[in-house]
């Protein structure tokens, strides 16, 4: 009998122990499940905001060629206009809530990376609008970069292809 | 009386006693990790909610289109506290949520701010189901969307809106809001709004321009602005009037730079935007839109007949 | 030899819990792991692209007339009209496009993207085709189609990864 009582008591106290270790253990794995979840969630949250932000970029008031070539284009960013934002992106450097946007003309090409000043342009090929260091991931979209160019009797509209690229930050740094 | 025959004071075996203090220690770490977990996902729910709001209102932002609408289901009972601030370059608006999650509400931080969102709305709005919906604002260049948030059960009343507001509200397609020729069509649980006089709880000029809310005038100039009077809190469309003629200062020193450098590359043109752009850095209340509006539709007329077109 | 079995088959209830709940556990967690999450970046690099080379503007005018954009050009390279004052319509084009498409996709075995085609045809006949790199199962692309002077103009390309 006392041996039987023994044996119960042993019985009953490593099945606790052993339940204890095993919830423990599968409350540790879902913990940190969840919270790679939520990191997670964080960096996709930011990544679709840069690629929305992308698609709206080249369509806001300070990129957007508007009617300044007489018809209305979606996606077309004015060259003329941004090579004047590009001088003034303090002013701008956190409005759009993301890194970096920068703008490279594909073609026609131009060897090498010729940032845009208004002594060589328009025979350049990037635009760079924000001060902060580079970094992160970069999504981007095919716009066409518009300009007013002086043709042998009038003003004339140029239309180039170019790269709109966004970055945005992961949450952590690696 | 044998010994083993005595019973202890708890007369407990010591297995049920280990038993007892080893389940009520399990139970105890149950108890709080799982409140400790609701708390986390709480915090950590209304920061993504934010968040995602946020993110939903960028598809709206500057598009091509005049307007645009969208619903949001957030599937729970949700807060949605507005705050804006004009300081600053262009000023910030941010969104605060709070969720019910077990019959508690779980109060968020101000976890999301926009510099580039120009919101519309009451100070505080409640609900699960929203309408988000937005409106071009041009002066008289492109200057952003304005973003109008509406509870699915906050209900409007129109009153002898003209024809080209009726049109406007049926195309939204928002089911919220009601077309009716007399205020007395109204029911109690809508918000009457009066375009001709009589007595409603909101009242629109469309002459003199001004939305009567709450005792207090609320000036505007274009759909948009109507729009924002209408359906903001009157401290939100001031603040948030203020930030969008920010806007309108700084590109309109962005267009008269770009007319500077047109000139070097022979394209000249005539509109000339630093009055505008004068006004709207001065621009205090929404009042000085009886000021501006003028400069605004003049500059308008030039840019338009130019050949070399700023915008 | 009773009260051991006993425990034995307490033992393998208790076993038997814990295959219960941990079989639970890995339901939940496929559950959760076989969410998926919206894509919203597809076709849309190609979109864009379309759209961007059909408004760029080309060498091609016609005399005393402004610079083309390459929808322009297409109409008339399938036209019998001409537009250019200097060079053919259709070899312009060509060349053109060919520019284009080669600067804009960077196609190879080891990068991103695989192969790249595009074709652009009339009602009658083929306009312009182009193919570099290989074709695979996945792709991304984008269809397009304008009308002019009467004539519907495909357009159609894809990027294969």
């Amino acid at each position: 009998m006392v041996k039987q009582a023994q044996f119960k008591i042993q019985q009953t106290a490593f099945m606790l122990v052993a339940l204890t270790i095993f919830f423990v253990l599968v409350g540790l794995v879902f913990l940190g499940f969840q919270f790679s979840n939520t990191r997670e969630d964080a960096d996709q949250l930011k990544a679709d905001q840069a690629t929305l932000l992308v698609s709206k970029l080249a369509n806001s008031p300070e990129f957007s060629c508007e009617q300044a070539f007489n018809e209305n284009k979606e996606n077309c960013v004015d060259f003329d206009k941004i090579l004047v934002l590009s001088e003034n992106k303090e002013k701008y450097s956190n409005f759009w809530g993301v890194s970096d946007i920068k703008l490279r003309k594909i073609y026609p090409e131009i060897e090498g990376e010729v940032m845009c000043t208004k002594e060589n342009y328009p025979e350049c090929n990037v635009v760079h609008f924000i001060e902060e260091e580079i970094r992160g991931n970069y999504v981007s979209n095919f716009v066409s970069l518009c300009r007013k160019e002086m043709g042998e009797r009038e003003v004339y509209t140029k239309c180039e292809l170019a790269m709109l690229l966004v970055s945005y930050e992961e949450y952590y740094e690696e | 009386m044998r010994k083993h025959d005595k019973k202890g004071f708890l007369g407990i075996s010591f297995g049920w006693l280990f038993a007892l203090i080893v389940g009520a220690f399990i139970l105890f770490l149950a108890i709080f990790f799982a409140v400790q977990f609701v708390n986390t996902q709480g915090a950590a729910q209304n920061i993504v909610t934010s968040k995602s709001l946020g993110i939903l209102l960028d598809p709206l932002e500057t598009g091509y289109e005049q307007s645009k609408v969208t619903y949001v289901d957030l599937g729970i009972e949700t807060t949605i506290e507005n705050a804006c601030s004009d300081v600053g370059e262009f000023g910030e608006h941010s969104i605060r949520t709070s969720q019910e999650l077990f019959g508690r509400e779980s109060v968020g931080v101000f976890a999301a701010s926009f510099s580039n969102k120009y919101i519309f709305a009451e100070d505080e709005i409640s609900g699960k189901e929203f309408y988000i919906f937005s409106q071009q604002f041009s002066f008289p260049f492109k200057v952003s969307d304005l973003i109008f948030i509406l509870p699915k059960d906050q209900f409007y009343c129109f009153v002898n809106a003209d024809s080209e507001m009726q049109q406007l509200i049926f195309d939204l397609g928002l089911q919220t809001i009601r077309n009716v020729s007399s205020e007395m069509q109204c029911r109690a649980n809508e918000m009457s709004v009066c375009f001709t006089g009589g007595k409603c709880d909101i009242h629109v000029n469309q002459n003199e321009g001004y939305t009567l809310k709450e005792n207090v005038r609320m000036y505007f100039e274009t759909e948009a602005l109507l729009f924002a009077s209408i359906f903001s809190s009157t401290e939100l469309y001031e603040c948030q009037l203020q930030r969008v003629m920010k806007r309108v200062a700084h590109l309109a020193e962005l267009y008269s730079e770009k007319k500077s450098f047109l000139a070097t590359r022979e394209c000249t043109t005539i509109v000339d935007v630093s009055a505008l752009q004068i006004m709207a850095e001065d621009f205090e209340n929404s009042e000085d839109i009886l000021l501006i509006k003028e400069e605004k539709e003049s500059v308008a007329r030039i840019n338009e007949n130019s050949r070399c077109r700023l915008w | 030899m009773k009260s051991k079995k006993k425990g034995q088959e307490e033992m393998v209830g208790f076993g038997i819990i814990m295959v219960i709940v941990a079989v639970i556990a890995l339901v939940f967690l496929a559950l959760y792991l076989s969410r998926s999450s919206s894509d919203i970046r597809e076709d849309y690099a190609t979109a864009s692209f379309v759209e961007g080379v059909l408004s760029y503007t080309t060498e091609c005018h016609e005399p005393g007339k402004a610079f083309i954009d390459v929808r322009e050009l297409i109409y008339f390279c399938n036209s019998a009209q001409k537009a250019c004052a200097l060079g053919i319509d259709c070899e312009l084009l060509n060349e053109t496009l060919r520019g284009l498409l080669e600067a804009s996709w960077d196609v190879g075995a080891n990068a991103a993207v695989k192969g790249v085609e595009m074709s652009i045809t009339s009602e009658s006949k083929e306009i312009f085709y182009y193919v570099e790199g290989n074709a695979t199962a996945e792709y991304r692309g984008y269809f397009t189609e304008f009308p002019r002077r009467g004539e519907f103009l495909k357009i159609a390309f894809k990027a294969y990864s």
